[in-house]
């Protein structure tokens, strides 16, 4: 047990659990675990900022989901004068350059980015933290083959490689959110390996090693679960961004045609944007407030789970 | 000599990067469903199995992959990046025509959202409680936040309606005569400054906050308290002794963020219509305009790593610690 | 001769407010320190011994600020209230600093040489050359082998006991009439410390430097002070020639710090196991009524507790706070 004093409260699952018999870590490590993880949520609950962030989210995902059937209206229908002014003609937000409902746009386009944006979230990190931690765990000649093939994806802009990805592949949602996960995954990489870096080294790890783990479980429940916090706070972010790139591809007429999105309603009325202002700025709001929020909830995190790296 | 065997490391790493690069894109592009001969012949009006078979014997395109890399390296070598299948023009052209203008944008936008940024984090940190600092945190938070396509498009209408004093589309007047290449360049910076703004404005939020942590930290440091007890005026101690070392995270992120600085250019040239690579990018893409499209990916990833290794160089000048020991 | 000594601190009170009162951290100091000589300032890390010293820079950190009427004289200039400009000419110049930690004291991005330069161009007006030429030489002073190659230097490619002797080199680049030196050996090996304190006397007697210095050592006192003054949470405990307290101290706190001391430094005598002092330096937001020391203190009697004892003059120049400092210091 003295080995639980190496580190920060986070590495209860790996000490605790190493020496003994597989399966008898699972409960230490919820019992230890759960202490900090409360700790961070309470630091979280008392950031009125985030907590902000948290309120926004959520509303932007229940409209999402029940909106459709509050408010049934197909966002592609026209239902009105072209560039109806919000407020007349029964339309909230007003309508499009075509005549289309613009708060029925709204409300259905949250869905593709939210989806699009949380599963691309998804394979970023999925991807992102194989390969950082493959690299850094490893070290030597896995990690300078590894860092080049991160290098390289580094080096080619990344909306530009989506762009070309999503047309070779006939725009969906699914290759839309392939594409987005291929193309962000650098940065998560360089984080994961250097945490990887940073740990592999610590007593507890090496004392897993003296005992004789296998790297499988020294790298997934010894050293990941200490390198969480940083990671928890970049798949926040990175939510953020999948929603940004999905509004760029689908504001470039790139997305998925059959799925209304809100960069996609930005792109169509760009022409009439000296017209009328509302057609491109509503739904960028939206997009605004969606990034908005996330980015207060990965703040929020960042001071909760990261304490000693709290921003000033 | 340490310093030109790190440059040297570093090219032999560029070379065989950029190696990767054509190689990645060629097989992407070529082994992607369609048929480019298709495209090609929709461009010249509709097609017979026989136009379909000369269209592909003209092109190259019915030998096998691997011989098809084969000429296209050999021919990038040469400096020939191939022909276009939509303008009938050679790549290298089409591109060297485009270049400058994002170039232009991309560098732009970057600088001024490093210096700037950089600026704003100093004077912040210096009163960590300040209300600067508070907006700096604002600032960061809704810059990020903000598609650039999006702040464009604001930017446009605010500079379009209620305040006209920037003009909000295209590179250079085109009523405009004469003037000498002055007169052109101030029409040109003119142009530049909304474009510039919003695709600066994501980085200048990013980098002001970073520049204030870093700061914060540096300002803490023992050798300011060093610096302060020789007697050294305090716009000496942080504009010498802490700005210098307050940087490095700064430049550190600047050169990893070049490639996605140059995607959002994308964005901005379309929303700005600036006559750029973005806009041929993306209608060499619906056009499936397959050599263009490689030609493109090609030039963005050169510029991208000669910017890194640019940030690189600027590292190891601000730091002799990188400097003398590599 | 004028009869305004070097330096003189006379009521000097350190400290900030919170919600929960006033925090003192250096309380009612007097301190004289003449041309030439060594004054030792002991005391454990929280007595407010490095709170003097930048207090006598002008450089107190937010938010602690010198309170109440005390003065600084530096040759009977009053330093307290001066304005920044006047500071800025002194330091560097009259009075210098050497640090504890020589290897996060010098700025890791300017080679040795310009940063030694720099204060010589700031306060003698050398030029490019000039300044870089006495940089050479000062690093010649302070035993740094090579010194005309070294001056390009960054201070990652030195050694911990090199960047302490820059730091020297530094600090004195002036011949400052001050040097202040706040645990200058504390983060090197001990082999390197006894050179960098041979490096000090060596430097005080070529160039006359007055040397305020401040350490948690005892050994070093032994070994470099003329005249000490030990201090317990902020205030003066004791205070006479370094001979005497050592010999014969005169404060209960004084007399457990020379027990704890490294024998064979202090006599020559055989290693033992040291004794501690048991407990710990109290709060300074609940500071007992009485004497600070009294509860860790074996000999205290109730009056301790309950009543904090005054500096009382034991003979010239010598000092104790104790009620029972006339039966010590016999």
């Amino acid at each position: 047990m003295t080995l639980l004093d190496a580190g920060s409260g986070w590495q209860a699952t790996g000490p605790a659990g190493m020496p003994e018999p597989p399966g008898s870590d699972e409960i230490a490590a919820g019992s230890a675990a759960a202490r900090p993880l409360r700790e961070a949520w309470r630091m979280f609950a008392g950031n009125p900022l985030a907590l902000v962030g948290l309120a926004i989210l959520a509303g932007i995902v229940v409209m999402t989901i029940i909106g459709p059937y509050l408010y049934p209206v197909d966002p592609f229908d026209i239902v009105g004068a072209p560039l109806t002014p919000p407020g007349e003609g029964g339309l909230l937000f007003g309508s499009d350059y075509l005549g289309r409902d613009m708060l029925a746009g709204i409300i259905h386009g949250g869905r593709a980015s939210l989806t699009v944006g949380g599963f691309a979230a998804i394979i970023t990190m999925a991807i992102g933290i194989s390969i950082g931690a493959l690299a850094g765990f490893y070290g030597g000649w896995a990690d300078r083959v590894l860092m080049r093939v991160t290098e390289f994806f580094q080096v080619l802009p990344p909306l530009l490689l989506a762009m070309v990805l999503v047309t070779l592949f006939s725009p969906t949602l699914t290759t839309i959110t392939l594409s987005i996960g291929v193309v962000s995954w650098t940065n998560v990489a360089r984080l994961t390996r250097a945490e990887f870096l940073k740990i592999r080294s610590l007593d507890y790890v090496l004392a897993g090693r003296a005992v004789g783990a296998r790297d499988r479980r020294l790298i997934w429940r010894v050293i990941l679960p200490n390198a969480l916090p940083p990671l928890v706070v970049a798949a926040a972010l990175s939510v953020g961004v999948a929603i940004l790139f999905e509004s760029g591809l689908s504001f470039l007429g790139l997305g998925d045609p059959n799925v209304m999105s809100w960069g996609m309603m930005i792109g169509q009325n760009k022409q009439v944007m000296l017209d009328a202002w509302w057609p491109t700025t509503i739904p960028g709001a939206a997009i605004f407030a969606a990034v908005l929020s996330i980015s207060l909830i990965g703040d929020g995190l960042n001071d909760a789970l990261n304490p000693r790296l709290r921003r000033r | 000599m340490r310093l030109a065997n790190a440059i040297l490391q570093r090219l032999c790493n560029a070379i065989l990067l950029i190696a990767a690069v054509i190689v990645f894109n060629f097989a992407l592009i070529h082994l992607a469903p369609g048929d480019p001969a298709q495209v090609i012949a929709g461009e010249m009006g509709g097609a017979n199995a026989k136009i379909l078979a000369e269209i592909r014997h003209a092109y190259g395109l019915d030998k096998p992959f691997l011989e098809q890399l084969w000429i296209y390296v050999s021919h990038v070598l040469r400096g020939d990046l191939g022909q276009s299948y939509y303008f009938n023009a050679p790549v290298a052209q089409l591109v060297a025509q485009r270049a400058l203008a994002t170039v232009l944008l991309v560098f732009s936008g970057l600088i001024a959202a490093i210096i700037f940024g950089t600026l704003l984090g100093v004077f912040s940190a210096r009163r960590p409680r300040g209300a600067l600092s508070h907006g700096v945190t604002i600032l960061s938070l809704v810059g990020y936040s903000a598609p650039v396509f999006w702040t464009g498009i604001l930017l446009i209408l605010l500079f379009a309606a209620a305040v006209p004093i920037f003009p909000v589309e295209g590179m250079m007047d085109p009523a405009r005569t004469g003037g000498g290449w002055i007169g052109r360049a101030i029409d040109i910076a003119h142009h530049l400054v909304l474009p510039a703004t919003s695709l600066g404005i994501v980085y200048l939020a990013q980098y002001s906050r970073l520049a204030r942590a870093s700061m914060l930290d540096v300002l803490g440091a023992d050798y300011i308290r060093a610096a302060r007890a020789k007697g050294l005026s305090e716009n000496v101690v942080v504009y010498k002794h802490a700005l210098r070392n307050a940087i490095l995270p700064v430049v550190t992120v600047a050169g990893l963020d070049l490639g996605r600085v140059f995607a959002g250019a994308v964005l901005v040239e379309t929303v700005f219509d600036w006559p750029g690579m973005g806009r041929l990018a993306y209608g060499s893409i619906l056009r499936r305009d397959s050599p263009t499209l490689l030609g493109i990916l090609l030039f963005s990833a050169v510029i991208v790593i000669i910017g890194n290794l640019l940030t690189d160089l600027a590292y190891r000048l601000i730091d002799p610690r990188i400097r003398t020991s590599a | 001769m004028s009869a305004a000594p070097l330096l003189q601190i006379e009521h000097l009170n350190v400290g900030f407010d919170t919600a929960m009162g006033a925090i003192m951290v250096v309380r009612d100091l007097d301190l004289v320190l003449e041309e030439g000589e060594t004054l030792c300032i002991v005391g454990e890390s929280g007595s407010g011994k490095s709170m003097t010293a930048l207090a006598i820079m002008g450089l107190v950190p937010e938010p602690l600020r010198v309170v109440g009427g005390g003065s600084i004289k530096l040759s009977g200039e009053e330093l307290v209230g001066a304005s920044h400009r006047r500071l800025r000419q002194i330091r560097g110049k009259r009075i210098s600093m050497v640090f504890q930690e020589p290897m996060s004291s010098l700025n890791p991005v300017f080679s040795v040489g310009e940063q030694i330069a720099e204060t010589l161009r700031l306060h003698e007006g050398l030029g490019r050359r000039d300044a870089r030429a006495a940089a050479i030489e000062m690093l010649q002073a302070v035993g740094i082998p090579a010194p005309e190659r070294r001056v390009d230097d960054y201070p990652h490619q030195m050694s911990g006991g090199m960047r302490q002797r820059v730091m020297i080199a530094m600090a004195l680049a002036c011949r400052p009439a001050i040097l202040i030196a706040d645990e200058p050996t504390t983060a090197l090996d001990v082999t390197v410390q006894a050179q960098i304190m041979d490096l000090l006397k060596d430097v005080q007697r070529r160039f006359g430097t007055a040397i305020l210095l401040i350490t948690h050592d005892i050994g070093i006192v032994a070994e470099a002070a003329d005249r000490v003054i030990v201090l317990y949470a902020g205030r003066r405990v004791e205070e006479g020639s370094a001979e005497e307290v050592l010999r014969r101290p005169a404060h209960p706190y004084t007399a457990a710090l020379v027990a704890c001391a490294p024998q064979q430094l202090l006599l020559g005598g055989e290693r033992r196991i040291l004794p501690e002092i048991p407990g710990i330096v109290p709060s300074l937001l609940r500071m007992p009524p009485g004497c600070a020391f009294a509860p860790r203190c074996a000999r205290a009697t109730a009056e301790c507790h309950a009543k904090a004892p005054p500096l009382l003059e034991l003979s010239a120049g010598r000092a104790s706070a104790c009620w029972l400092a006339t039966e010590l210091g016999r």
